[in-house]
């Protein structure tokens, strides 16, 4: 949501950075129950799909997260099919194409159930429909504020007109999944947010050339590795997305970037996900972490070339 | 409300018709300079009475006609005593010869120094330009923000951040003047330097509470920013070379006695510096302003006065991405005086904040971006000393403000998109009298009313909003009417009071009690923890309600061994009505429909603070602490609490000394101890499709705090040898800031490690200190003076 934004900030730190320095530093936080958290993220491919039921941790704990082992899953489509997932490991609760080759197509709805505890959960998505992906170009180019210096690429595909339209572009480097929190590329329609009309347009190039590499920090004689070398394969996926799980995605874009914004910071603000306690009788309680979204998906794949 | 003014008029003017008076007037000047001096007093000991300059250095005292000795005194200039025979109204124009440091010894010590315990004014600081110049600073610029800082009262959210926070107030709710013309981002470089000249600075006032009723539009402070004259004896040249700037000043007569100039530039040498760390030659990295004022004294009683400011900050990197933004303000004022008594002046103001940016350097891709905030302004003051028991000011102003939020072209594989935010207009209008008032020897009074009025006018659009479905979330737009041009979208109107009082225990010790009323049209759109130069002013619309402070304080004041100390201590406390905020991830740039993701609150301030200063001597300087509190209740955030602002500060405590050796070298040091500023830490993380996100469970906001901020910073300065004949003056500045290196936290941010997380493998999350200043900072700088 912000990313325009940080465009900025990002000049403004560079500038700052001259002078300012960090260093990590011991804090003592507040202790806090674990939380439950749901990641329902799944999509219309025919594919095994996961969902997740774990809990949160203390924040500086980077032990293997807990994972519910006795939770039911259950995805119900509107017209009342029910894909049961079911446990395997690590809180991971999957469904694996049976007789029905995917959960459903752009337009199918769905409620999600988890069962925790006794406790009932419930949430509801569509699957959005999804533009086919044009294009993936990739070529030598020289450093500047936009890129590091080597083979950068940049995908092209229209956004679909006539309504606002949710995307999550994800990119794969030779299989592996660019997993940096800088590396994450939203889309509303074929800008950044609804601020710009760019329904039905072809991604503005801040987001078509977002699926470049951003290389580790290296230190001041060492060479950026370029972001992609001859050979190298480019997959280039667009999941579509509901408006709320836009918001979602972006609030944690800006949570996980906020660290790269200095003075600029915005303030620490909790995720708002859209899977609540049922109360039966059509009554919601608590809100609890996680979010569920259906997702079409279209996929592209590109050799880099000397 | 014009009745109410009328009859406060009325009842002020009968207090004073009695007998036949003759009224004594004139201008207080520099003798070296011609420059006007504001604030000087002009003193009858035998009857106790007297008057002081105002802002363009005028005075006028009404007598019984008879014979009297009149003293005129200022601050650091030698007093001058003048015998007369008054049998008719008189012009005296006087001036006033800067004390040599021989003389300042013997010379008796003038009344004008025990002002601050004799004077009405409270939760004021006015500091010398000279006094800010003696203060070390960082790489070497002499600095009026940073400067103010250093008061009690005064904080800022961290190193670097934009702007200063008076008494638990945001930084837009600050009225920066220059030459009376609002300046909208007094900083250079985000926050490091401000966008003042000190070569161009003739007086410096901060008012934090009591706020005069001739102030208004902003609710917690007015930076009153006055620049010279110009020298209209000789021509003055004024520069310096230091490490950021290297300054340049010109000041002369262009008719003697009666029309000068000043010229003062600046421009940074970031981008040498920067060179290294950037690659490509065609990389831009720099800051300048240009100010320049002229005035001509057209008679006794006609002056006027034409000054401007333009400064600019430049990034560019190459053709690929640029980014620029500035102030530009020009003021235009005429003084006129009706008989001895009337004082007015006129003041057409310009003042313009905008910033551009722009990506891509192909014609098919490519994206554009300025926004603006421009207004115009016509003002009107009287000062009309109508006695020497009550001098009553009144006046209006109308304020037309133009604001465009955001003018944005993209264009994608040649087609082309804008985004741009249709412009808003308004227009701020207000009224006010005041009178300060000599009750008795013993009890002063300065009470007066302001009147003010918004009108938010088309052409644009009215948004009707719904309620929100829950706290701190977006309100629904239900109906959106477009409104013409000219007509009223919303209008608000406020009455504001102001009251001070001043009771004279004795001699050398006052109680001063003050009450004041603000009102804020304007709002800076901001929800980063400093502000960015991005950030845009919006107007109060139909659902962006103006924001109101009231502000009670009280104050003791006393002097010590014949004024030599100074002790001021007051307590405040501030309430605010509708604060401005944002639900989460608002979108505040480029945002047509902004207004439904503003939400409103309440905030209080309060706190005591206290200044001891050593006026006189070889050793000068003072300790100021602030004990203080600044919190917020908004729905929606922090669970509907109250918390404690980004800016509270539970304890800050700053000592400045300057020690002068001899003649030609002195010292100084500043030592600053603030208490962390709050912050908001996670408690847990959890993982969401493959990335560890923080959360906070208690949904706490400004949960912690985070560690203390020290620091101590010293300088030398080292003058030339003094010869009469000599036209050259020079002085060598050799400083250091953060003299022990400590690495003071501006914040402390939670995230993953910056390198690519494998897959398998943990994410470790970590907490790190953010320090904008992260070692000592040694400056060297060298400034002249030919005059």
């Amino acid at each position: 949501m912000h990313t325009r934004y940080q465009h900025i900030l990002c000049l403004a730190t560079l500038i700052l950075g001259l002078s300012a320095c960090e260093d990590p530093i011991d804090v003592t936080l507040a202790e806090a129950e674990p939380l439950l958290v749901v990641d329902a993220w799944v999509d219309d491919r025919d594919q095994a799909q996961t969902i997740r039921v774990i809990w949160s941790q203390p924040y500086f704990e980077a032990e293997p997260l807990r994972g519910e082992e006795n939770a039911q899953v259950l995805l119900i489509r509107d017209d009342l099919e029910v894909f049961d997932f079911s446990y395997e490991a690590d809180g991971n609760y999957v469904w694996r194409p049976d007789d029905r080759p995917s959960l459903g197509e752009p337009g199918d709805g769905f409620a999600l159930r988890v069962t925790v505890d006794g406790l009932e959960y419930i949430a509801l998505a569509e699957i959005n429909p999804v533009p086919e992906i044009d294009r993936i170009e990739s070529q030598f180019r020289q450093e500047d504020i936009q890129y590091d210096e080597g083979y950068n690429a940049e995908f092209f595909a229209r956004d679909i007109a006539g309504r606002t339209d949710a995307y999550w572009i994800k990119t794969f480097k030779n299989n592996v999944y660019l997993n940096k929190p800088e590396e994450i590329n939203l889309a509303l329609d074929a800008g950044f947010d609804q601020s710009g009309n760019t329904d039905g347009l072809i991604f503005i190039p801040p987001i078509r050339q977002n699926i470049n590499p951003i290389p580790d920090p290296v230190e001041m004689d060492e060479e950026v590795p370029s972001p992609y070398d001859p050979g190298d394969t480019i997959r280039v996926e667009l999941h579509s997305m509901s408006l709320d799980g836009f918001t979602y995605m972006g609030t944690i874009q800006d949570q996980l970037l906020n660290s790269f914004n200095g003075i600029f910071a915005l303030p620490l603000i909790n995720t708002e996900g859209n899977i609540f306690r049922d109360l039966g009788n059509d009554e919601l309680g608590e809100r609890i972490l996680g979010h569920f979204n259906i997702a079409s998906v279209s996929s592209m794949e590109h050799i880099v070339q000397e | 409300m014009q009745k109410s003014l009328l009859l406060l008029l009325a009842t002020i003017i009968s207090i004073s018709s009695f007998g036949q008076k003759v009224t004594l007037s004139g201008y207080i000047k520099d003798a070296s300079s011609a420059e006007t001096l504001i604030g000087a007093t002009a003193y009858i000991y035998a009857d106790a009475i007297g008057a002081s300059s105002n802002e363009y250095g005028f005075y006028s005292i009404s007598l019984d006609p008879g014979e009297y000795e009149v003293e005129f005194s200022y601050l650091g200039f030698e007093t001058v005593v003048k015998k007369l025979e008054l049998s008719e109204n008189t012009k005296l124009d006087v001036e006033l010869s800067l004390a040599s440091t021989q003389i300042e010894e013997v010379v008796v010590l003038a009344e004008a120094e025990d002002q601050n315990v004799k004077d009405i004014e409270m939760s004021v600081n006015k500091l010398d330009i000279n006094k800010i110049k003696s203060l070390p600073s960082l790489l070497g610029e002499v600095e009026i923000i940073r400067s103010i800082q250093l008061l009690p009262g005064v904080t800022s959210v961290g190193e670097g951040a934009t702007g200063f926070n008076v008494r638990g107030g945001s930084i837009d709710q600050n009225l920066v003047l220059l030459d009376e013309a609002p300046v909208y981002n007094s900083s250079h470089l985000f926050g490091f330097f401000s966008v003042f000249n000190p070569d161009a600075v003739k007086d410096v006032k901060l008012y934090k509470g009591g706020i005069p009723a001739r102030y208004g539009g902003r609710l917690s402070s007015i930076l009153d920013v006055r620049m010279k004259e110009g020298n209209a004896r000789q021509l003055e040249i004024n520069g310096g070379v230091g490490l950021i700037f290297s300054r340049l000043s010109v000041e002369a007569p262009i008719i003697k006695d009666k029309m000068s100039f000043v010229a003062a530039a600046r421009r940074s040498y970031i981008d040498v510096l920067a060179g290294p760390f950037l690659e490509g030659d065609d990389n831009v990295l720099n800051f300048y302003d240009l100010t320049l004022k002229t005035n001509y004294t057209i008679n006794d009683n006609n002056r006027i006065y034409a000054s401007g400011y333009f400064g600019r900050d430049n990034f560019g990197f190459g053709a690929a991405a640029g980014f620029n933004w500035g102030n530009s303000t020009a003021s235009m004022r005429w003084n006129h005086v009706f008989g001895e008594k009337l004082f007015s002046n006129l003041t057409f103001f310009y003042s313009d904040y905008d910033y551009k940016i722009n990506f891509g350097d192909d014609a098919a891709n490519k994206f554009d971006w300025d926004a603006q905030i421009e207004n115009l302004s016509t003002k009107l003051d009287f000062n009309y000393f109508l006695n020497p028991q009550n001098q009553l000011r009144f006046g209006a102003q109308g304020i037309f403000y133009d604001f465009e939020p955001g003018n944005a072209v993209g264009v994608s594989e040649g087609e082309v998109t804008d985004f741009s935010v249709e412009k808003k207009f308004a227009l701020e209008t207000s009224v006010y009298v005041e009178n300060e008032q000599d009750i008795s020897s013993k009890i002063k009074l300065n009470y007066g009313l302001r009147w003010s009025r918004f009108d938010y006018l088309g052409a644009g659009d009215r948004y009707i909003l719904g309620e929100a479905p829950a706290a701190g979330e977006e309100r629904p737009i239900i109906d959106v009417e477009r409104v013409g041009s000219g007509e009223s979208i919303a209008n608000y109107s406020n009455f504001e009071p102001r009251f001070s009082i001043k009771y004279q225990l004795n001699e050398t010790s006052s109680l001063k009690a003050s009450y004041n009323r603000m009102a804020q049209y304007i709002h800076l759109l901001s929800n980063t923890t400093a502000s960015t130069p991005v950030d845009v002013w919006t107007p109060s619309t139909n659902n962006i309600k103006p924001q109101m402070a009231n502000q009670v304080a009280l104050g003791y004041f006393r002097n010590f061994k014949n004024n030599t100390y100074e002790l001021t201590t007051e307590l405040y406390y501030k309430e605010y009505d509708d604060l401005i905020d944002y639900i989460d991830e608002a979108d505040l740039i480029l945002n047509p429909q902004l207004e439904s993701q503003v939400v409103s609150g309440d905030g209080r301030a309060y706190g005591w603070e206290v200044m001891l200063e050593k006026k006189k001597g070889d050793l000068t300087g003072w300790v100021s602490y602030t004990l203080s509190r600044s919190e917020r209740l908004i729905e929606g955030i922090n669970q509907g609490n109250w918390y404690p602002s980004r800016f509270d500060q539970t304890h800050n405590l700053s000592l400045t000394g300057i020690y002068a050796f001899n003649d030609r070298v002195s010292a100084s040091a500043n030592f600053t101890l603030i208490s962390g500023t709050p912050a908001t830490f996670p408690t847990s993380r959890f993982e969401f499709q493959g990335y560890v996100i923080p959360h906070n469970a208690e949904d706490m906001r400004n949960n912690v705090r985070i560690p203390v901020y020290h620091r101590l910073d010293a300088s030398v300065t080292i003058k030339g040898k003094k010869h009469e004949e000599k036209r050259w003056d020079g002085e060598w500045v050799f400083g250091i800031y953060n003299i022990y290196s400590r690495r003071n936290p501006f914040t402390i941010y939670f995230g993953q490690e910056r390198d690519r997380v494998q897959p398998g493998a943990n994410t470790i999350t970590q907490a790190t200190r953010l320090s904008v200043i992260g070692n000592f900072i040694p400056s060297v700088s060298y400034n002249f003076k030919f005059k």
